[in-house]
């Protein structure tokens, strides 16, 4: 996690939400946030990735974060926007419902994820910010692309079948 | 009397190791440096006749020393230290105005040989 | 130390290889003078390792240079057993080599092998026998190592036209040729530098106009230490010497008058003085290099950025066509035409010569002719034909699947091959030649051939064709089922590739290559493999199609035919679609529904494109056919690398991002796809 939430005494991070909840990532990792454009569908890949796009020529996966955390598909629409996070040196887009706001958060005010969220979706999450009484769930991208978690998340909650969007 | 020899490298353990190799052929060692401010600092205050320089040193490195020393005396007679596949760095500082240079690990009779070919 | 790693490893082969093919080559012909040139490769590798800190390899090389110093003074005799003790110590290097950080876990096996190393110098001393002539004095034909003072080079055959111009321009203008011999201290570290320094002196007071070994082999340490320098200038030799051997670690320094017209006054002067000139590259005055040596990651972006060029002018050239500006057009050919060479200019970058691989079969071909007691000659052809570096990279295996099966089956043995009248000696011939876009690597043996009734019977006993279908078989039809998986083309099962794992598997990783594989065999007479290569993989040609409302493309390689057919032309049997094609029947799937992206709606009629790949045919039901168009592949990344069926992706002029097929794992994953969806639906 190169979050730095135990050394910097700030944290800067892009706040956004799936349906109704505040999700996170740190600002370090953001390198654009895009309307959404059309993406190419990939047949057999995991049920979370919605296909691929172009971004100024490289061709980069894009994942449905509603997919990723099983939450009912919902209509796309103005608001909608791809995050265009660095994942171990690669450019991946996440498709959010819409992108609130730039937030600096104190260190402090971000905890560990509490042991009663559920224990696979615990992975894919960093830590609970706290900020005026809004939750943030700052997400662990390291995890979100990983068949390890997918396969502990539907442990949790099993998977509906469902390809068409 | 033998020459008199400035020391710089940042680890304790290669300042003695050099300073036993030259006190045994006949060198007086006049300073020892941990890194290039110290070297600038020393060179001026005990002038010695010959300064062995580390190349990656904190502060400030042995590149930048050698160039500092040469602006303040131009006939300073400096030989760099290098490690192995220093190469690049060797050929700047020797550009910079080191004499010559030797390769760590050390041998002995190399680093005299060094030193009485630059020292004359 | 850590950048140095990949051209420590790069090089290190490249001395493996040549102490490798040497040895080979003294086997064959022990009074052949290859001492030298493995001395050189033992030397700077030793070099190379000992400066990179790797002390057993060092030190192992070390004793090898040794023993082929005494070899080649005639001091020791070379022999069977001596090319082997030398052979294992080269796997031993490559076994460093491959654990470079786990070194220390060969201690004990490097120390042995350096004792026996070490007494080979010694007994082979003591037992010199009486027929093999110590070597002639002199006979040192290296340019680098073996260079000993007095035996300066033969400058005259050395030069080329353009330096031999500026020497008698330097000598119109009075100045002097100088002959400067410099030699190290032994085991000098960063020699480049001292080599350096040496030019720096020399910097004041004239030019140097070639050296020996060349500029380049100094820079790059692949000299022992000694060399020599043509100066032209005005200088005073006394002095100017005195300077040179107060560079630390420069034991003697000598300038010498040279008088090129004739000779260089030192003494000895001239053996093989056309050798040297054929190994150094014509250098110029400065120290100008002729070979740069390029990270590959530097070239594969050089050529990502070119297919993004590409892709932009096709853009460009679709926008030109709209507006119709007759200047607009004809900027825009030029545009084309000049891009085009830019991207073919950029491709040839990323070739390099089959050799690489092929330098690795005679050893490998040796061992196994040893181990089979089968008398076999390989002979290489075409070794500079030129191919990707990723199709190089992949390409070893399927061949060596194939050499070892030549080897394993097709040949005989001598008794064997006396018997039917033939030359006692298998020969195994690999080649490499261009054809068009495509490269042909052929290996071909003069061997028993395949027996199709074995293959047959075997192909039977597997399941993969019935008795029926047996009988009605004919020649090429019954070859081509060596490619299947468990049939193999040995009669009986002896060993590795005796067991059907083979042929399946270099048909497979030739096709993931975008290339083909062919075979032709004559009973007793032997078998051909032929493999066919694209040039590049960054480019390939696809069809493009449309099904629903994406587009796909599908590597021409993989395409046999395109054909259109009526719905009343689909038959169902044993719940699969078919249909017949000149008397085949061929699974037809719907490419949509193959890549589960919905249903496919009716239609007067179908496109087909009948595809082959991983040994297997069928045509693809799309709803256009939209033309063929060469494509830049791109990678999906490394999250989504392993999509069955998909080779990557491209990016059209539009920005569109279009999957690219890959029509082996599609037609692979079929049978799995079939129960999952049944299960879905």
């Amino acid at each position: 996690m190169r979050q730095g939430s135990q050394t910097a005494p700030e944290v800067q991070i892009v706040a956004f939400k799936l349906e109704e909840e505040e999700f996170a990532v740190d600002i370090h990792q953001v390198h654009e946030v895009l309307k959404l454009v059309p993406v190419t569908p990939l047949p057999q890949a995991a049920h979370f990735i919605e296909g691929v796009i172009n971004l100024r020529g490289e061709v980069i996966p894009v994942i449905d974060l509603r997919k990723r955390f099983e939450l009912p598909a919902q209509e796309r629409n103005n608001q909608t926007r791809i995050i265009i996070v660095e994942i171990e040196e690669h450019n991946v887009g996440l498709i959010v419902d819409f992108v609130t706001e730039v937030l600096r958060l104190p260190a402090e005010a971000i905890q560990p994820p509490p042991a009663r969220v559920a224990g696979a979706r615990n992975e894919l999450i960093s830590g609970i910010g706290r900020l005026e009484g809004r939750l943030l769930i700052i997400l662990n991208l390291a995890k979100i692309l990983t068949m390890h978690a997918k396969i502990a998340l539907e442990e949790v909650i099993p998977t509906p079948e469902e390809h068409s969007v | 009397m033998g020459k008199k020899v400035m020391i710089t490298d940042d680890t304790a353990f290669m300042r003695m190791t050099l300073r036993n190799i030259l006190e045994k052929n006949g060198y007086e060692v006049v300073a020892e440096a941990e890194d290039g401010v110290q070297a600038v600092e020393k060179y001026g205050q005990h002038k010695p006749d010959l300064v062995t320089m580390d190349i990656t040193m904190p502060n400030m490195d042995g590149i930048t020393a050698i160039k500092k020393i040469m602006a303040e005396d131009p006939g300073a007679k400096i030989v760099v230290v290098s490690a192995m596949g220093q190469k690049a760095l060797v050929i700047e500082a020797l550009n910079s105005g080191a004499k010559d240079f030797i390769v760590k690990p050390f041998q002995p009779d190399r680093i005299v040989e060094a030193l009485q070919k630059v020292g004359g | 130390m850590e950048g140095y790693e990949d051209l420590f490893l790069a090089e290190t082969q490249e001395y493996l290889q040549i102490i490798t093919r040497c040895l080979l080559e003294t086997e064959k012909n022990p009074a052949g003078e290859h001492f030298a040139e493995m001395f050189r490769a033992a030397h700077s590798l030793k070099g190379m390792a000992g400066t990179m800190g790797y002390e057993l390899m060092a030190g192992l090389a070390h004793e090898m240079e040794s023993l082929l110093d005494q070899l080649q003074q005639g001091k020791v005799a070379v022999g069977p057993d001596c090319i082997n003790l030398f052979l294992e110590g080269v796997d031993l290097l490559q076994l460093l080599t491959e654990n470079l950080h786990q070194q220390q876990g060969f201690r004990a096996d490097v120390e042995a092998l350096q004792e026996r190393l070490r007494l080979w110098q010694i007994t082979g001393k003591e037992n010199l026998p009486a027929n093999v002539s110590p070597a002639p004095k002199g006979r040192q034909t290296g340019t680098e190592g073996t260079l000993q003072e007095g035996h300066a080079p033969a400058w005259e055959g050395l030069l080329n036209n353009f330096e031999k111009e500026t020497l008698k321009e330097a000598l119109q203008q009075g100045k002097e040729i100088y002959q400067i011999y410099v030699r190290l201290r032994r085991d000098s570290f960063l020699k480049s530098v001292r080599v350096y320094m040496v030019l720096k002196v020399l910097e004041g007071v004239g030019e140097v106009v070639k050296a020996e070994p060349s500029l380049q082999a100094l820079e790059e340490e692949k000299f022992d230490r000694e060399f020599f320098l043509l100066l032209v200038g005005k200088l005073q030799a006394v002095p100017l010497q005195k300077l040179l051997e107060n560079i630390a670690e420069i034991e003697k320094a000598e300038l010498t008058p040279v008088d090129i017209e004739a000779r260089p006054f030192a003494a000895g002067a001239g053996q093989n003085g056309g050798k040297q000139g054929k190994t150094t590259p014509a250098q110029i005055a400065r120290p100008v290099e002729k070979m740069v040596r390029v990270e590959t990651a530097k070239l594969d972006n050089l050529v990502n950025l070119v297919g993004e060029l590409i892709i932009n002018r096709t853009r460009v050239l679709e926008l030109g066509k709209k507006v119709g500006d007759a200047q607009l057009s004809s900027t825009l050919e030029q545009l084309e035409r000049i891009t085009a060479e830019l991207q073919s200019a950029v491709m040839t970058l990323r070739m390099v010569p089959v050799k690489q691989v092929f330098d690795r079969f005679p050893r490998m071909v040796r061992d196994l002719s040893l181990e089979k007691n089968k008398k076999v000659e390989l002979i290489i052809s075409g070794e500079e034909t030129e191919l990707d570096r990723t199709i190089i990279n992949q390409v070893g295996d399927p061949l060596v699947h194939l050499l070892r099966n030549a080897v394993d089956h097709g040949l005989e043995e001598e008794e064997e091959r006396k018997k039917k009248g033939k030359d006692p000696l298998n020969k195994i011939f690999l080649s490499a030649h261009h054809e068009g876009s495509h490269v042909v690597i052929s290996v071909e043996d003069n061997g028993r051939g395949i027996d199709l009734q074995a293959v047959k019977e075997r192909a039977l006993k597997k399941n993969i064709i019935s008795r029926e279908k047996m009988k009605r078989m004919g020649a090429a039809e019954a070859l081509q089922l060596i490619f299947q998986g468990g049939v193999s083309t040995s009669r009986k099962v002896t060993d590795v590739s005796g067991r059907g794992v083979g042929m399946d598997v270099v048909k497979t990783a030739v096709e993931e290559l975008h290339g083909t594989v062919e075979v032709h065999s004559v009973p007793g007479q032997g078998s051909r493999f032929m493999l066919r290569l694209p040039l590049t993989l960054a480019i390939i040609r696809t069809l493009m199609v449309r099904c629903g409302r994406e587009m796909y493309a599908i590597p021409v390689e993989a395409i046999r035919e395109n054909l259109f057919i009526e719905p009343q032309g689909i038959r169902t049997i044993g719940g699969e679609q078919v249909i017949t094609l000149r008397q085949e029947v061929l699974p037809l799937y719907f490419l949509q529904e193959l890549l589960a992206q919905g249903s496919p709606s009716a239609q007067e009629y179908y496109s087909v494109v009948v595809v082959e790949a991983g040994g297997k045919k069928a045509g693809f039901a799309v709803d256009a056919l939209l033309g063929q168009q060469e494509v830049v592949i791109k990678s999906l990344g490394r999250f989504v690398y392993d999509l069955q069926g998909i080779a990557g992706a491209t990016v059209l002029g539009d920005g569109r991002v279009i999957l690219i097929l890959d029509v082996a794992g599609l037609l692979e994953g079929r049978r799995l796809d079939f129960g999952e969806k049944s299960n879905d639906h």
